[in-house]
């Protein structure tokens, strides 16, 4: 479940919020909030912005919540729904040169722009890496995601998956050395 | 540090990340506002439909009213025929009354034209082609105004070709 929340006390609060109990969906957002905001900064690695997504992803998962059937873990389908909300936000912040230019310049070029989202070690080395790196990492290393599916969501081939988070964790490991 | 000693540290660092990041300022005023709005937008989408949806069932049940054998007393057929019947011979009996009366209030003038009788005689004689018509098609609405205006037509011809006569006078 990842927060420590019941799994039946998740059931009955969305059964309340799916007959439009607005106190409910509060209740839920509270308890949820903090672990769909760290996914949202860690994959776009900008705190204003990740705010502005995870207010986002609750609005939809309320839209949404009809959908939720309940097979599996209530924070399992949020975690899965906010992933796919923040990736289409990144997406479309894209500039127009962005999707002209070819995707290893652009990463090189943005190399290091979004920094100093939290005070965690990893966090902060993370946040300064090129995206395309960052979000394979992110997903893969930290979420449990496969290659595979990242592949799908991110629509690049699964090779390319792999070489990003090797590339990840080759700059990792050049920022944490240069910190220590 | 090599490879395998960072792996060890980089797994470690990954299992102490925080799991649950505070945003930066309180989300939840905004996610209502928008959860409100949207709803208030759905309830105008809705409402409509539901307002079409009972004009139909209305319509259906009138209809089911109307069609249904237990109903011909709500709605006789024969009956509405007969009322039609006689609204329009009442209309064309005043016509008769309104007709004579005035004929009889010009009586002895002389009139501006002196074939207002042939026309009169013609407007009569389609008046009586159109009140057999409507006994055949007592409903038809389309003969009832014509005979409405046939009516007009008389009283109209015999008032003008005597006030003329009148006014030049």
């Amino acid at each position: 479940v990842g927060i420590g929340i019941p799994q039946n006390a998740d059931k009955e609060l969305v059964d309340a919020c799916k007959s439009g109990d607005q106190q409910a969906f509060r209740v839920l957002y509270e308890q949820h909030v903090g672990r769909v905001y760290a996914l949202c900064v860690r994959l776009c690695g900008d705190r204003d912005e990740a705010a502005d997504i995870a207010q986002d992803v609750f609005v939809q998962v309320w839209e949404k919540l009809d959908s939720f059937r309940g097979d599996s873990a209530f924070s399992t389908w949020l975690h899965r729904v906010a992933t796919n909300i923040a990736l289409s936000h990144i997406r479309k912040r894209k500039s127009w040169w962005q999707r002209l230019v070819p995707s290893e310049e652009v990463a090189l070029c943005e190399a290091g722009a979004p920094m100093d989202i939290v005070d965690d070690a990893l966090d902060h080395a993370i946040a300064k890496l090129p995206e395309q790196a960052r979000l394979v990492f992110v997903l893969f290393a930290v979420e449990g995601y496969r290659h595979e599916e990242i592949g799908r969501l991110l629509g690049i081939a699964v090779g390319t998956s792999k070489a990003q988070y090797f590339r990840a964790r080759a700059l990792l490991k050049e920022q944490l050395e240069d910190e220590r | 540090m090599n490879d395998s000693q960072f792996d060890s540290v980089l797994d470690e660092m990954i299992e102490a990340r925080p799991r649950d990041i505070s945003p930066p300022r309180d989300l939840w005023p905004g996610i209502e506002s928008a959860i409100e709005m949207r709803t208030a937008a759905r309830r105008k989408t809705v409402l409509p439909i539901y307002s079409i949806a009972s004009v139909v069932c209305l319509v259906l049940v009138g209809s089911w009213f109307v069609l249904t054998p237990g109903a011909e007393d709500i709605s006789d057929s024969a009956s509405f025929s007969v009322d039609m019947a006689a609204i329009v011979q009442d209309m064309d009996k005043g016509f008769e009354v309104k007709k004579a009366s005035l004929l009889e209030s010009y009586h002895g003038e002389i009139a501006h034209t002196s074939n207002w009788r042939d026309q009169i005689s013609e407007l009569e004689s389609a008046r009586q082609a159109i009140k057999e018509s409507l006994k055949r098609d007592p409903d038809n609405l389309h003969l009832i105004r014509i005979l409405q205006n046939i009516h007009h037509q008389q009283l109209g011809l015999i008032e003008s070709v005597h006030q003329k006569v009148a006014h030049s006078i």
